[in-house]
């Protein structure tokens, strides 16, 4: 898995946890005055949902075009959704602005795509050094 | 070149790779659209819209499925505006003449690409040629790696371009955009099925609802936007499928161990670092050699004189 296509997943993932969760602001439940303000944890959830839905998409189309094996894929997407999910989803909520949103959240979620695979490439460099 | 070209990395280090600018760019737009779309909303699809329940929607309501629209279309010009002489051109690349033996050819068609996306169409092949001596700096002249056979041969690879894949991805390009208005329209529409589900009976939960609500927006418009450019890009191939493909059918009848000349457009592959070319332009069977693969130089340089120094291509 090349890291240009973590950086699209990731890039993806985060601008959509970015817009989604920005836009729970809007919802009656949790606009503020209107009703009470999301906790950190329910943000989390909202964002995983969002991410995990987005990366299932993108390793959908990937098998589609350039068919890999699907495990080690799903957990690099997984593990990319996991992490955006977790720490973007609050900082979404707390930034309100929809598009600010998508902005820095599709940069930081870049970011942690190509983090995770920079990662996950190194362990495999250790392994065929072993090896 | 006297000594034969190193297999495998020419440079210590990492190939230097191009920064990806598009992704920036994506997000920065689709960011502009978002704020775009909440404070203006999507002109057609709001007319949709309002034809449609006779009430005008409200433009926050149009951001999320204009996202999930906006993201197919992003990645539907990921490949249209792909550097590739389609409609970008490519960013390095001399014309050049080798000449050598196939040592193999793998088919890059696909399908399921073609139906499920054919904006992603590739090249329709590769193969690859052990070049004679004399075109070793070909192989090797700024490359990060080098390709051999088996027998340690440098080998350059050759890519056959589909002729269908260019058309294809205009053809995605305008169906997307249009898919993409009535995808926005249709988005909300869905949207408005949590919200008659009425979300505040889930009191606490009310959130998640509304999450869901605009997930199946995103999804629909996203949807209706891929549909489209599947559909205008299977209309993009029907159109060019006939047209001649001389290079494309001269591929189809190669096999290893076919002695040719090729001409092509030479350039480094930004992903791997090899030389290849991108894409081929000519290539004309002179022979067949008598054993199978794998090749070597020496065999290669055993053939006959090429005929680089003759017009392969008719005059345009």
């Amino acid at each position: 898995m090349s890291n240009k296509m973590c950086v699209r997943l990731g890039a993806y993932a985060g601008a959509f946890v970015g817009l989604l969760v920005a836009f729970l602001h809007l919802s009656p439940c949790c606009a503020s005055p209107p009703g009470p303000a999301l906790s950190v944890l329910d943000c989390i959830v909202a964002g995983l949902i969002v991410a995990v839905i987005v990366v299932l998409f993108g390793v959908a189309f990937v098998m589609i075009v350039r068919p890999m094996p699907l495990l080690p894929l799903l957990g690099v997407a997984l593990s990319i959704a996991l992490i955006i999910g977790v720490l973007l989803s609050p900082l979404a909520y707390w930034i309100a602005n929809a598009a600010l949103a998508v902005l820095v959240c599709g940069i930081l979620g870049a970011l942690i795509g190509w983090l995770v695979c920079w990662l996950l490439c190194r362990g495999r460099t250790l392994v065929l050094e072993k090896g | 070149m006297s000594n034969p070209p190193v297999c495998g990395a020419q440079q210590p280090g990492n190939i230097p790779g191009p920064f990806d600018w598009r992704v920036l760019a994506i997000i920065a737009t689709g960011a502009g659209v978002v704020d775009w779309v909440a404070n203006n909303g999507v002109p057609v699809a709001n007319q949709l819209i309002e034809f449609i329940t006779g009430d005008l929607a409200p433009n926050s309501a149009l951001a999320a499925p204009a996202a999930g629209a906006f993201a197919v279309l992003a990645l539907l010009a990921y490949y249209a505006f792909t550097a590739d002489g389609c409609i970008v051109p490519k960013p390095k690349s001399i014309k050049i003449c080798i000449s050598g033996i196939v040592e193999q050819t793998v088919d890059l068609s696909s399908t399921a690409v073609l139906i499920l996306a054919p904006f992603a169409l590739g090249p329709n092949g590769a193969f690859d040629v052990v070049v004679k001596s004399k075109y070793w700096d070909r192989v090797t002249e700024n490359a990060f790696w080098v390709f051999c056979s088996k027998k340690g041969a440098a080998v350059l690879r050759c890519i056959v371009k589909d002729k269908t894949s260019c058309a294809a991805r205009v053809g995605s390009l305008i169906g997307g955009v249009a898919g993409a208005v009535a995808g926005v329209a249709l988005g909300f529409l869905a949207s408005l099925i949590p919200a008659a589900l009425s979300c505040a009976i889930f009191l606490i939960f009310a959130w998640l609802c509304f999450l869901i609500a605009l997930i199946v927006s995103a999804i629909v418009a996203a949807a209706t936007t891929y549909v489209g450019a599947v559909i205008g890009g299977w209309l993009g191939v029907l159109a060019t499928s006939l047209a001649d493909d001389p290079v494309g059918d001269e591929w189809h009848s190669i096999s290893p161990g076919t002695i040719v000349t090729v001409r092509g457009d030479w350039t480094t592959d930004p992903d791997v670092g090899n030389n290849e070319l991108f894409y081929t332009t000519a290539i004309h069977r002179t022979g067949q050699f008598a054993t199978p693969p794998s090749y070597t130089t020496a065999d290669a340089d055993s053939t006959a004189d090429d005929d680089c120094g003759m017009p392969l291509e008719a005059p345009s």
